[in-house]
């Protein structure tokens, strides 16, 4: 009798949770056809263009969301501090966008397998370095970090099969295959520089997985068009030419702290090796990028007096022992804080924002 | 520092241009919360949005295609600025830049079909040959040569055969060494001969012959790429005696590595 009991108020429990997801649907449906229309409308236009057809696609995705999210009741977050419906919604909408995800990836849509690289490379990539052994910073960590980034990508999308969204999140499973790829990798024993051998060598070659095919001339000019779009606007509207040529110098190395290494560097000195740098990784040529760095390069025999405005009071104090130098003479600390890397960090955004400004004004 | 607050999305009004940064920074990027800026740019600081203001932007989103449009330029930049240089390219894609950028001055017709052709990087690649002018090969200096690719990779119909492997100089030491290399490379397509390729070193100079192919299409682009420096020369093959026969010449060449491109009759 009480089993039967269990089960009917089980029963009641089912219907009242679908009841409460209901509520929801015009929120999940709100927030799916944006990020359809946002992001996926290479892959889904005749769809993100046909109502009825969107709708469909929606009211689908919606009714696995519920079921799946039912199946999954016991991973739902809990915080006192906060809004337990608003977790809920978000948490409702996180399983509606990994079954969006899985779709499209299962359907090898280019677009799918872009997003879920972008959203979830950064946090994999942190959690393979946390639990990576080895002596963390140096190239070789990091190039390993990398190939076990790419492997556990391109592992993911040769199981997609195997994965169920009312298992886990798509997250999880990632991180589940990175796990299996750290284990393997800390279980494989050190190879002696005495036993190395050339064809284990190219055997064992470094892992390349391509988030998308090669891209199409139409595809190249149009990275080569942003590019100079993005140089453009970054140099003419960016901000101090020491911070725009330190953050076109990170955007050429994923190792931020390197360039804390080189502060000892002059201004000009950066430039030239910036310039270098900059060379291998662009979509220009040598001679077009000197024409586009030029108003940078004609900064560098200016005083910093006529660099800085007598309105930027901060910055004037902060560099007022150097203010009659030129800019090109002066070391890069000069122009550091207490914390070079938050400078970095605080110049990188200041810079995002400011062109991304320009661009919503053009 | 004082955050700039969102005022109410009003459903009926077009988003504004710090509505769509904040709405990009809380929902798409991971946007650092304590950002030092100058007291120039402290406007440029702008707060994490609710769900429920995430949402009425977005209840407008799919309603309004011009916000819509804004969003996804803003969007597009805002991901791309942080993914930049991320994807490098590689020496061959800076290579098919440079030829799409050389086929700008073209006329529309052969642009199109330079455009078409490069579609396909690995026939394209099957489809050249080396020229060495004046220069140094595999330890060998001074020599202009012709070379083909490695024909078991090749998805061609192109074949190349070599009048003349080499000319050796060997016998009285008192004598000056003189070199006259005219390498010549001959194209067949099916047994027949289609080219004849000729690199001069004497004058600079590179000389092709060709014979129209099955009598279709128009005649072939040439594209002669050097490695080292200067710009990709396109050439489109001029007719001469009768219909079957064009000729194309590019004089004045500097000594150094070229690749020479054939286009495929398929794409003519």
């Amino acid at each position: 009798m009480a089993h039967e009991q269990l089960l009917d108020d089980v029963k009641k429990m089912h219907n009242d949770y679908l009841k409460l997801s209901e509520e929801q649907r015009h929120f999940l449906s709100t927030r799916l056809k944006a990020r359809i229309k946002l992001r996926f409308k290479m892959d889904l236009l005749k769809k993100s263009n046909d109502k009825k057809k969107l709708e469909k696609t929606i009211h689908r995705n919606i009714n696995t969301t519920y079921k799946v999210s039912w199946s999954r009741i016991n991973s739902l977050p809990y915080d006192k501090e906060k809004n337990a419906i608003e977790l809920y919604r978000s948490w409702l909408f996180n399983i509606s966008l990994d079954i969006l995800l899985l779709k499209l990836i299962n359907g090898h849509k280019e677009s799918g397998m872009k997003e879920f690289y972008r959203i979830y490379n950064l946090p994999v990539k942190s959690y393979i370095a946390k639990n990576l052994y080895g002596k963390k910073g140096t190239e070789y960590f990091n190039i390993k970090c990398h190939d076990l980034l790419m492997e556990t990508f391109q592992r993911f999308e040769r199981y997609i099969a195997n994965f169920s969204p009312f298992k886990g999140a798509l997250f999880s499973y990632l991180i589940s295959i990175a796990d299996h790829l750290i284990k393997d990798q800390t279980a494989e024993s050190e190879t002696l520089v005495s036993e190395f051998n050339e064809h284990d060598e190219e055997e064992r070659g470094r892992v390349f997985w391509a988030v998308s095919s090669d891209p199409s001339p139409d595809q190249l000019q149009e990275k080569s068009t942003f590019e100079r779009y993005l140089l453009e606007q970054i140099i003419n509207e960016g901000g101090y030419p020491w911070q725009v040529l330190v953050v076109l110098f990170i955007k050429t190395t994923n190792n931020r702290p390197d360039i804390t290494k080189l502060e000892d560097l002059t201004i000009s000195e950066l430039y030239q090796k910036m310039i270098q740098e900059f060379t291998n990784c662009s979509f220009h040529e040598e001679k077009e990028l000197a024409e586009l760095f030029k108003p940078l390069e004609t900064q560098l025999n200016r005083h910093l007096s006529e660099i800085i405005p007598t309105k930027d009071h901060r910055s004037r104090i902060h560099l007022e022992n150097h203010l009659s130098n030129r800019l090109g003479e002066l070391p890069l600390k000069v122009f550091f804080g207490k914390d070079p890397l938050k400078n970095i960090r605080d110049w990188n955004h200041r810079i995002f924002k400011r062109v991304r400004k320009k661009v919503l004004e053009d | 520092m004082v955050r700039k607050k969102l005022r109410g999305v009003n459903m009926n009004k077009h988003l504004t241009g710090e509505e769509i940064e904040q709405y990009i920074d809380s929902e798409y990027l991971q946007v650092p919360t304590e950002i030092e800026l100058s007291e120039d740019d402290e406007n440029l600081h702008l707060s994490a949005l609710k769900t429920e203001e995430i949402l009425k932007i977005e209840e407008h989103l799919v309603k309004c295609d011009t916000c819509l449009e804004k969003v996804t330029k803003a969007l597009d930049f805002s991901i791309s600025f942080y993914q930049w240089l991320e994807e490098s390219p590689s020496a061959e894609q800076k290579m098919l830049l440079r030829i799409l950028k050389a086929s700008q001055t073209e006329e529309s017709d052969v642009k199109k079909r330079i455009l078409n052709w490069m579609k396909d990087w690995q026939a394209f690649v099957d489809n050249t040959v080396d020229v060495f002018l004046d220069t140094t090969y595999q330890g060998l200096s001074n020599i202009t040569k012709l070379i083909t690719k490695d024909t078991k990779t090749k998805e061609t119909k192109w074949t190349f055969k070599y009048p003349i492997e080499s000319f050796a100089m060997r016998g009285n030491p008192n004598l000056n060494f003189e070199k006259t290399v005219e390498n010549k490379l001959y194209g067949q397509i099916g047994g027949k001969d289609i080219l004849e390729i000729k690199a001069q070193s004497k004058d600079k100079k590179i000389t092709i012959n060709c014979k129209k192919i099955d009598n279709t299409g128009s005649s072939p682009i040439f594209l002669l790429l050097p490695l080292n420096w200067g710009d990709p020369i396109i050439k489109l093959s001029r007719q001469i005696k009768n219909e079957d026969d064009y000729e194309i010449s590019i004089e004045g060449l500097h000594p150094g590595h070229y690749i020479l491109a054939i286009e495929p009759d398929h794409n003519q």
